[in-house]
C-alpha cells in the first residue's frame, strides 16, 4: 500500500536541501509562516483539573490572569452539544437516558458517546458541509450564464464519504489538488481520488467572457484563491495585479503558482463561449471520463453516451411541458487533469494582454516557507504542489486545519480569522496550543476523527456555557467557558424533519439540477428538490444566485465565497419562519402527534428534558401543536449550549 | 440606577448595544465587528447626507439615450447625408422647463419635471454585453462576485424602517446575474435585497392561517417568557436578547409589511397620478407607488425594474411604448414626493446598463445596437442639481467626452449623496478591505446642488 505520508516526508527532506535565491520582500513575515516547533506543555497550579494537554494550555493561560474555568456542563447539555457537533442532529431520548444514567465516570461515559457519534454516517454529512463552505461548493456556475454543474454532487458525496472513512487529511487535500496524478493501487481508488479534483472546478466564472485568455486567468485565479485561502489561510490572489500589499508575497510568486493551474485543464462540464464544441454551455465533453482500468489515461469522454447530457440535448427536445432531467453517466465527474505544460507569463497590472517574463512554475519564494519540489518539464506541477502543502514541514496546512476543527467545536477559532493566517488576520489566542494541536494532528496520521475526539474529550470542551457580563474576559477569549453555538440552517432544518419522523438518510438519486443557464422553462437553472423534501439539507442543490430564501434567512454563506466562519445574525424573518412558515406548522403538528398526549412528552421530544412545574403551567395555555411550534422557536431549541 | 434591562428597554437597538459593550473590551482593534450587533440598526453617515434613501429605476436592456435625453442634431444630418449607418433620433427633442433641458417627445409627462432632472450625459460602462454590464452597474465589478450597491448602502447606514426590510427590489430579473444584482456576497446575508413582486407577496411567512391573532400573541408570550427565563440563567449571552427582540419585530411586521404594500389604501387621485388606472402604465405605476410608500416608511434602498429596453429592431414603436409605460408613473412619483416634501432627501436614479449606438443595427434605420462608450442616466432629488445637464458625448453621441461617469464614479457619487465616503465604506474579507468602488472612482461633484 502506497504511503503518501512517508513519501512526502522523504520529498520534504530532499527538497529542503535545494535553495532558491531569496526574493526581497518589503513586508514582514507573519508568525504563521514560521516552522511549527513542538511547544512545551505548561505546568498548571490546579493539576487535578486538566484531562488532556489541551486543558493544560488553556488552564495555564487562565491562571496567568488569575482566572478559573467555569464548572462542567451537565450530562444532558453535553450530549446535546456533542450530538449537534458531530451529527448535526439532537440525541434521541434513549441516547440521552443511557448517558445520563451511565454509572461510569464522566470521562468513560462521555468517550462512549463521542465514539459512537464519530462512527455514525451522520458525521460525514455534518462535517462535509463545513468543508463545502470553505471550498465555495455549488451546483451551478453562477455569474452571467448560470449553467448547472451536473456532477458537483459527486464531489459533495466524495467529501462526505472521505470524512466518514476518516481519510487522512493530507491525503484528502492531496487528492483535491492532484488526485489524477497520485498513485493508486486499484482502479476504484484511482476513480475516487480523481473525483476529489472536482474541488478545483467549482469556481464561479463568467462563461460568456469573450476574452478567452481573461477567462482562463480568472479560472486560475479562483483556483489559487481556494487552494491558498481554504487550505493554507493565505490570501495569495491579492498578488494577481501587483505585489501583495501586506504579505511577503510577490506578483512573481502568484504567477509561479498560476503556472501550475495554467498547465492544467479544468473540466467542470461547461464550456466558455469561445471554446464551444457544439454542445452549448453545458458540455459533457468538458467533464472527466473516469478510467475503468488502472493505467488508462484520464481525460474527457472519447465518445458520448446516449441520453440528455448537454445544453443542446435539452434544446433539441423543443419546449415540453414537463421538466427535462439530465441523465447520469456513472463514469462522469467534474475535475482537473493535466494540460499543456507551460509557465504563466506575468500579467502586468492583471492585464491578460500585457505580459512579462513567466516565472518558473512552482518556484515560490515566500520567506520561511519550505520551497516547492522542482516541477518536471512535462508536468503541471499539481503533484508537487500537493506534496509541498501536505509535507509535515509546511507550517500552514496543519495549523489551518486544526484551527477549523477547533472553531466548529468551540465556536471560535484559536485564530479567529479562520481563512486568513496572514498579517491582516488575527493572532492566535493560544499560539502554543495551536502548534501542539498541529503536531498532534500530523503525528496521529492526520486523522480528523482522532483530532476531533481529543478536542471533545478535553475538559475545556465539557465546560458549561453560562456567560457573565461582569467577567474580566466576558468575550471568552481565554476559554474559561464554552461558547453557546447557534444551530445553523442544516441542523435546524434536519432536526425539524427528524423530530417529525420525516427525515430520510438516503441520498437523492440522479442529477437534481435542471436548466441550461438561460431563460425560460428549460433554460433557467434550478434545483429539483425543495426545502420540503425529506433529505438532509446538505443534499439539497445549491444553485448560485437562486439559493432558497430560507437559506439566506439563516445565514447560509453566499456560495461563490470561501467562508470558513458563517455569520450569525438575528433578524425578524427568522422569527417569522418559526411563527408562520407552513412547513414548520405542519411538522409541529406531526411532532405533537408523535410525542403523545402531554406537555411533558412534548418537552422531552423537542428539548430533550423535563419541563419545570412553572413551564407545565404556562404550557397549559396552548394546544400541543402550538406548544411544539413555540418550543421550536425558543432560543433554547435554536442553540447548542 | 441604570440597570442592564432598563438600558435595553430604553433603546430600540438595545441588544446590539449590549452585545457591543460586552465584547468591545475584548476585541478592541479587531478586524471585524462583534457578530452580535444588530446589523440593521441605523448608523451615522460619515458626513451630512443630502439623501436619506434611494429609489433606483433600472431600465433593463439599455434604453436609447439618443432618442430620449441626449440631443444630437449632427446625427440627423449624418443620416440625411447617408453617412455610413448613422441614424438620427426617431423622436423630436424640445427644450423643457425653465432650464430648457432637451428631452424628446417620448417623455411628455416626465418632461414637465425637467427642472428637477439632472441628466448625466457622459455615462460609460466597460462592456457592451447585457449580462456583464448589468452586473457591473449593480455590484461594481463585471469580473468578481461582490456585494450589490444596495447591500453596501444598508451595511453602511442600517435602516430606520425597523419593521421593514432595509433593501427591497421589486420585480427583479431572474437572468443577467439574477440575485447577484441584489446579493450580499461576502457581507452578511441580512444586507441582501428582499425581493418583492408588484403582484403582492415577497416577504415570506407573514401570516398564519391556523392561529388567531390572540392565540398567536399568547404563543409569542410563551416563547418570550421561555427566552427571558433562559437569559436570566445565562446573562452573558446577549444573542438571546436579540432573539427576544426579533420576535417583537416579527410580530409587528405581520401587519406593517402588508399595510405598506396595500395600494388600495391610496386615494383614487393618487392612483391616477401614477397611472394605475391605465393598462399601459399600471405595471410600472404600481412599482412607483410601492416605492413611495416604502420610502415614506424609511426603507433605505428601493430598486424598481422595467424590462424590455433592448431595441435592436422596431425602435420607434417599441421605444415609444416602453417610454409611455414609465413616463406617467415616474412623473407621478416625482410630483408626489415633492408634495410630501420628500424629493429633497430621496435620490431617484434612472437608467440602464448602457445606451445604444449611433448607427442602425440590423435593418436600415430600424433599430440600434448596444453602446457602453457613452450614454445617459439621470438623477433627481436627493441633493442633486435640477434642470441640469452634466457631461456630454461626442457629436454623434456614441462616446462620452466630458463629465465622464463610469461605474465607480456613479457609485462613489451615490454614496457621497448618502453621506458616505466611498473610500471609507469598507468590509474586511479575505485579508483585505473591500469597497463598492474597488480601487478607483471619483465623486461627480459638479452635480451636487
Amino acid at each position: 500500500m502506497y504511503d503518501l505520508h512517508a513519501i512526502l516526508f522523504f520529498a520534504a527532506l530532499f527538497c529542503c536541501t535545494s535553495t532558491f535565491a531569496a526574493e526581497k520582500y518589503e513586508n514582514d513575515t507573519p508568525w504563521s509562516y514560521q516552522r511549527i516547533l513542538r511547544p512545551m506543555v505548561p505546568a498548571v497550579k490546579d493539576a487535578a483539573w486538566p484531562k488532556d494537554d489541551i486543558d493544560r494550555f488553556i488552564l495555564a493561560r487562565l491562571e496567568k490572569d488569575s482566572l478559573h474555568p467555569i464548572s462542567d456542563a451537565s450530562r444532558l447539555t453535553l450530549i446535546r452539544r456533542a450530538s449537534f457537533d458531530l451529527r448535526g442532529l439532537p440525541p434521541t431520548q434513549e441516547e440521552v437516558e443511557r448517558f445520563v444514567r451511565d454509572s461510569a465516570p464522566d470521562d468513560v461515559a462521555f468517550a462512549k458517546v463521542v465514539d459512537a457519534f464519530l462512527q455514525s454516517e451522520r458525521f460525514g454529512e455534518r462535517w462535509a458541509r463545513h468543508w463545502l463552505d470553505v471550498v465555495r461548493y455549488a451546483d451551478s456556475v453562477g455569474r452571467v450564464w448560470n449553467a448547472p454543474f451536473t456532477y458537483a454532487w459527486k464531489y459533495r458525496d466524495w467529501v462526505i464519504d472521505s470524512l466518514n472513512a476518516d481519510k487522512a487529511y493530507n491525503r484528502f487535500v492531496a487528492e483535491q489538488i492532484a488526485g489524477d496524478l497520485l498513485p493508486a493501487s486499484n482502479v476504484l481508488q484511482k476513480r475516487d481520488q480523481i473525483v476529489g479534483t472536482g474541488m478545483l472546478a467549482l469556481g464561479s466564472v463568467n462563461l460568456q467572457e469573450g476574452d478567452y485568455e481573461q477567462f482562463v486567468l480568472d479560472q486560475v485565479d479562483d483556483q489559487i484563491d481556494v487552494v491558498s485561502r481554504a487550505l493554507m489561510g493565505l490570501t495569495l490572489s491579492c498578488a494577481r495585479c501587483h505585489d501583495h500589499k501586506t504579505e511577503p508575497v510577490s506578483q512573481k510568486d502568484y504567477y509561479a503558482l498560476a503556472g501550475i493551474f495554467y498547465s492544467s485543464r479544468t473540466l467542470p462540464g461547461q464550456a466558455n463561449r469561445s471554446d464551444m464544441n457544439g454542445s452549448g454551455y453545458v458540455d459533457p465533453e468538458m467533464l472527466v471520463d473516469l478510467p475503468t482500468k488502472l493505467n488508462e489515461a484520464v481525460g474527457p469522454p472519447a465518445k458520448l453516451p446516449e441520453g440528455i447530457h448537454s445544453m443542446d440535448d435539452i434544446r433539441a427536445l423543443g419546449n415540453p411541458k414537463t421538466t427535462i432531467r439530465y441523465d447520469v453517466d456513472p463514469h462522469f465527474c467534474m475535475g482537473v487533469i493535466e494540460g499543456e505544460a507551460k509557465d504563466c507569463e506575468l500579467a502586468v497590472g492583471g492585464d491578460p494582454h500585457d505580459r512579462k517574463a513567466a516565472p518558473e512554475r512552482g518556484r515560490l519564494g515566500m520567506p520561511a516557507l519550505p520551497p516547492l519540489p522542482k516541477v518536471p518539464a512535462k508536468s503541471s506541477g499539481r503533484l508537487e504542489l500537493a506534496q509541498w502543502m501536505t509535507q509535515p514541514t509546511h507550517p500552514l496546512t496543519s495549523r489551518v486545519a486544526v484551527n477549523r476543527l477547533w472553531q466548529h467545536l468551540f465556536g471560535e477559532g484559536i485564530v479567529r480569522t479562520v481563512d486568513d493566517f496572514g498579517i491582516t488576520g488575527s493572532d492566535p489566542t493560544h499560539p502554543e496550543l495551536l502548534d501542539h494541536l498541529a503536531i498532534r494532528f500530523m503525528e496521529g496520521g492526520w486523522s480528523v476523527k482522532k483530532m476531533i475526539r481529543a478536542m471533545m474529550l478535553s475538559r475545556t470542551y465539557r465546560l458549561a456555557s453560562t456567560g457573565n457580563p461582569e467577567h474580566p474576559d466576558a468575550g471568552n477569549k481565554l476559554r474559561w467557558r464554552m461558547n453557546a453555538k447557534r444551530l445553523e440552517l442544516e441542523p435546524l432544518r434536519d432536526t425539524l424533519l427528524q423530530l417529525a419522523g420525516k427525515l430520510t438518510f438516503d441520498r437523492p438519486e440522479g442529477i437534481q439540477v435542471a436548466g441550461t443557464g438561460g431563460k425560460g422553462r428549460h433554460g433557467l437553472t434550478r434545483g429539483l428538490l425543495s426545502i420540503e423534501d425529506p433529505y438532509r439539507t446538505i443534499y439539497l442543490p445549491v444553485v448560485r444566485d437562486n439559493v432558497p430564501e430560507l437559506f439566506s434567512t439563516f445565514d447560509f454563506p453566499g456560495p461563490t465565497q470561501i467562508k470558513g466562519q458563517r455569520d450569525v445574525t438575528t433578524v425578524a424573518p427568522q422569527a417569522l419562519f418559526f411563527m408562520n412558515n407552513p412547513m414548520v406548522k405542519e411538522l409541529a403538528g406531526e411532532i405533537a402527534e408523535k410525542a403523545g398526549k402531554d406537555v411533558k412528552a412534548v418537552y422531552r421530544a423537542v428539548l430533550g428534558r423535563e419541563p419545570s412545574s412553572e413551564e407545565v403551567r404556562d404550557a397549559g395555555e396552548l394546544d400541543l401543536q402550538t406548544l411544539v411550534q413555540a418550543l421550536l422557536g425558543t432560543a433554547e431549541f435554536r442553540y447548542a449550549f | 440606577m441604570t440597570t442592564r434591562r432598563s438600558i435595553l428597554q430604553s433603546t430600540s437597538t438595545g441588544f446590539g448595544w449590549l452585545a457591543f459593550n460586552a465584547l468591545h473590551q475584548q476585541w478592541a482593534g479587531a478586524a471585524a465587528p462583534p457578530k452580535t450587533i444588530n446589523p440593521l440598526a441605523p448608523k451615522a453617515p460619515h458626513f451630512a447626507a443630502r439623501a436619506k434613501r434611494v429609489i433606483f429605476m433600472f431600465m433593463q436592456g439599455g434604453p436609447s439615450h439618443l432618442d430620449t435625453f441626449d440631443y444630437k442634431p449632427e446625427l440627423a444630418k449624418a443620416e440625411a447625408g447617408k453617412v455610413q449607418k448613422y441614424m438620427g433620433s426617431v423622436f423630436e427633442f424640445k427644450p423643457r422647463g425653465k432650464s430648457g433641458l432637451m428631452i424628446s417627445e417620448a417623455f411628455p409627462e416626465l418632461a414637465k419635471h425637467a427642472d428637477e432632472l439632472c441628466l448625466l450625459n457622459g455615462m460609460q460602462t466597460r462592456t457592451n454585453a447585457h449580462q456583464m454590464a448589468t452586473v457591473a452597474l449593480h455590484i461594481g465589478s463585471e469580473t468578481f462576485v461582490r456585494p450589490s450597491m444596495g447591500a453596501w448602502i444598508v451595511y453602511g447606514l442600517g435602516t430606520v424602517a425597523e419593521d421593514l426590510p432595509g433593501f427591497v427590489t421589486i420585480n427583479p430579473a431572474a437572468d443577467n446575474g439574477g440575485a447577484m444584482n441584489y446579493g450580499s456576497a461576502f457581507l452578511p446575508a441580512t444586507f441582501q435585497g428582499t425581493r418583492l413582486s408588484s403582484g403582492g407577496g415577497g416577504v415570506p411567512d407573514l401570516s398564519n392561517e391556523r392561529l388567531s391573532d390572540a392565540q398567536q400573541r399568547k404563543q409569542i408570550e410563551f416563547i418570550q417568557k421561555a427566552n427571558r427565563r433562559l437569559l436570566s440563567g445565562d446573562p452573558g449571552n446577549p444573542e438571546i436578547e436579540g432573539i427576544i427582540q426579533s420576535y417583537e419585530l416579527a410580530y409587528k411586521m405581520q401587519t406593517s409589511v402588508p399595510e405598506v404594500l396595500d395600494l388600495d389604501k391610496e386615494p383614487q387621485h393618487i392612483r391616477e397620478l401614477y397611472g394605475l388606472d391605465d393598462g399601459s402604465t399600471e405595471r410600472f405605476g404600481t412599482q412607483c407607488l410601492m416605492a413611495r410608500r416604502m420610502a415614506e416608511k424609511g426603507v433605505r434602498f428601493i430598486q424598481l425594474t422595467s424590462p424590455g429596453w433592448d431595441h435592436h429592431n422596431g425602435l420607434r414603436d417599441n421605444l415609444a411604448r416602453q417610454c409611455t409605460s414609465i413616463d406617467k408613473p415616474i412623473a407621478g412619483l416625482i410630483a408626489d414626493l415633492k408634495q410630501r416634501d420628500m424629493l429633497k432627501d430621496t435620490l431617484i436614479i434612472w437608467g440602464g446598463e448602457f445606451g445604444r449606438g449611433s448607427g442602425y443595427d440590423n435593418e436600415p434605420y430600424n433599430g440600434r445596437g448596444h453602446n457602453g462608450g457613452g450614454y445617459t442616466m439621470w438623477m433627481a432629488g436627493g441633493g442633486v442639481k435640477g434642470g441640469f445637464t452634466y457631461g456630454s458625448t461626442n457629436d454623434l453621441g456614441d462616446k462620452a467626452e466630458t463629465g465622464i461617469i463610469g461605474t465607480h464614479e456613479l457609485h462613489a457619487t451615490v454614496l457621497h449623496l448618502l453621506g458616505m465616503n466611498h473610500e471609507r465604506l469598507t468590509y474586511r474579507y479575505a485579508g483585505r478591505n473591500f469597497r463598492l468602488t474597488d480601487v478607483s472612482g471619483e465623486v461627480a461633484k459638479g452635480i451636487l446642488a
